[in-house]
């Protein structure tokens, strides 16, 4: 009676930690892993399963859903989220014993950024479009003047 | 037979009729209709599109109408199937870019390529409204479609929309075409406060003539860089550099007659009943069309200010300086910009003629439109 008490007590006091390392503003992560440290904008955790199993999680997490991307950056996967969730995205990264998960929150400096980048890129696209035009404006204005010198020799 | 009899017969009629599931939002729904129809009929709003989407709206909200649905043999409707092929599998933007690109002449872009930074300096509303429907609630895929609107692109808005946001289609082809139409009323008072007495009367050199040579030139350089650069908006401009090819090659007068009229013609009718079809009660009467309708507002205008200003910081760094009142032409409202900087530019200076400079920065805000949409798309892995 006694082992039963003392188990249901570890238990009780082990599930907070436990539903801690499953919950970062509602962002999935698998249980059972150890939480690395924490912060108001990020959450790691470090888990034994394989990184193949993670990505297998998370896949099985959302499936159905367009509003997530998956984003292979070699040793580690980056998911965005899109449907304006309080947290923003998560990254399994591969270590030696396992899997490390950072889950991040949302911030309007990443959609800042990631909008001022854009608008500096459409420039750069014109701009890219810009410099054969303006070879092609000096070429066509050389050929014109070469003929029309010509013509006036002639 | 007896009195029972007769009377499921004309149970079962009345029943197939759709009078008796007539609701009051379908009655809005036909005064939304309507309203849109005025725009086009009476007040010449863009009318080669809101007349069809306005007509769509109205057909579309009448209870029991196999339109935008299936048959009981699984096949799509009517509407449904222009729907289904033109719009989600996205055809009709790109046949739409086809005819406008074989309508259009690059000279006035070709002859003053910097006017490709005023078109670029236009989509700062694009990106200020994205981050102001995130704000709101919007999802970031949603934000995106609902800030190309800036843009003043209707195909590029429709393409964007349907592979982010489908479900915002309805709303943002009608704000884009909408203010398209209402860029005379917009612009204006922007474009005043925005610029000095001095400024207002600049003249511009006039522009150098541009060989067919070049002209020809252009849709294949154009075609590379996009490619290359924003390769997911290659279907939309590709086929925008191809019309224009047509037009100046000279050479197939048939297509371009084509591709600029009666293709453009056709798919354009398909495009605005299956818009107009799209917005059905259940889907348009909440919140978010109509919010959607006043940050269309808010992107026209910052789309303007971001072409004004990005006119006068090229000032600083220029000898022959640009009249800033053509930067509102980078909001690529073809050629309806244009004329506004023309028609505001003759009240200062009834000799100052900036049709033509402001065709520049017109035709290059489409360029610029493109390359955000692309960007965004990118954004989104799609």
């Amino acid at each position: 009676m006694k082992k039963l008490i003392y188990m249901l007590v570890a238990l009780f006091l082990l599930s907070p930690m436990a539903a801690m390392a499953e919950d970062f503003l509602g962002a999935p992560l698998p249980p059972g892993g150890n939480v690395v440290s924490k912060t108001d904008a990020k959450m790691e955790v470090a888990y034994t399963m394989t990184y193949a199993d993670a990505i297998a999680f998370y896949k099985e997490q959302f499936k159905g859903s367009k509003d997530y991307a998956f984003r292979d950056r070699g040793d580690a996967t980056y998911i965005e989220e899109y449907s304006n969730k309080p947290w923003h995205s998560v990254l399994i990264t591969k270590t030696g014993e396992g899997v490390t998960i950072t889950a991040s929150k949302d911030s309007y400096t990443w959609i800042a950024g990631t909008l001022a980048l854009r608008f500096f890129a459409v420039f750069l696209v014109l701009i890219a479009l810009y410099i054969p035009l303006q070879i092609l404006s000096v070429v066509m204005g050389k050929i014109q003047a070469k003929k029309a010198a010509a013509k006036a020799a002639a | 037979m007896s009195a029972y009899d007769v009377y499921e017969m004309f149970k079962g009629t009345i029943d197939t009729m759709g009078i008796l599931s007539i609701s009051w939002q379908m009655l809005l729904m036909w005064a939304i209709a309507g309203f849109f129809m005025y725009l086009a009929i009476v007040k010449n709003f863009e009318p080669l599109l809101l007349l069809p989407i306005g007509f769509g709206i109205f057909i579309v909200n009448f209870p029991m109408v196999p339109l935008m649905g299936y048959t009981q043999a699984g096949h799509p409707e009517l509407i449904r199937f222009f729907y289904h092929y033109g719009l989600e599998w996205e055809i009709i933007p790109c046949v739409i870019f086809l005819g406008l690109g074989a309508l259009t002449d690059f000279g006035p872009l070709i002859a003053n390529p910097k006017m490709l930074l005023v078109g670029a300096g236009a989509q700062l509303g694009v990106f200020v409204t994205f981050t102001g429907c995130v704000m709101a609630g919007f999802t970031l895929k949603e934000a995106a479609s609902v800030g190309i609107i800036g843009g003043a692109d209707g195909p590029t808005t429709i393409y964007l929309t349907q592979k982010l946001a489908p479900q915002l289609l309805g709303a943002n082809a009608l704000a884009a075409y909408s203010y398209m139409a209402m860029v005379p009323l917009i612009q204006p008072p922007i474009m005043r406060m925005m610029t000095s007495d001095a400024e207002r009367l600049i003249k511009m050199r006039q522009m150098r003539a541009v060989s067919q040579t070049e002209k020809i030139f252009y849709p294949l350089v154009s075609s590379v860089v996009i490619c290359l650069l924003v390769p997911a908006v290659a279907p939309l401009m590709g086929m925008f550099m191809l019309g224009n090819l047509f037009k100046e090659s000279g050479v197939v007068s048939r297509l371009t007659e084509t591709s600029g009229n009666a293709l453009m013609n056709i798919v354009t009718i398909f495009l605005g009943v299956s818009v107009g079809c799209t917005m059905h009660s259940d889907v348009f009467l909440n919140p978010k069309p109509l919010f959607i309708f006043s940050l269309g507002l808010v992107d026209f205008a910052v789309c303007t200010m971001g072409g004004i200003a990005t006119v006068k910081v090229m000032n600083l760094f220029l000898k022959d300086k640009i009249n800033p009142l053509i930067g509102n032409a980078g909001v690529s409202a073809v050629p309806m910009s244009a004329r506004v900087s023309h028609t505001i530019g003759q009240q200062y200076d009834k000799r100052n003629y900036l049709l033509m400079h402001a065709m520049g920065p017109n035709l290059a805000g489409v360029m610029g439109s493109a390359a955000a949409a692309g960007l965004f798309i990118a954004m989104f892995g799609g």
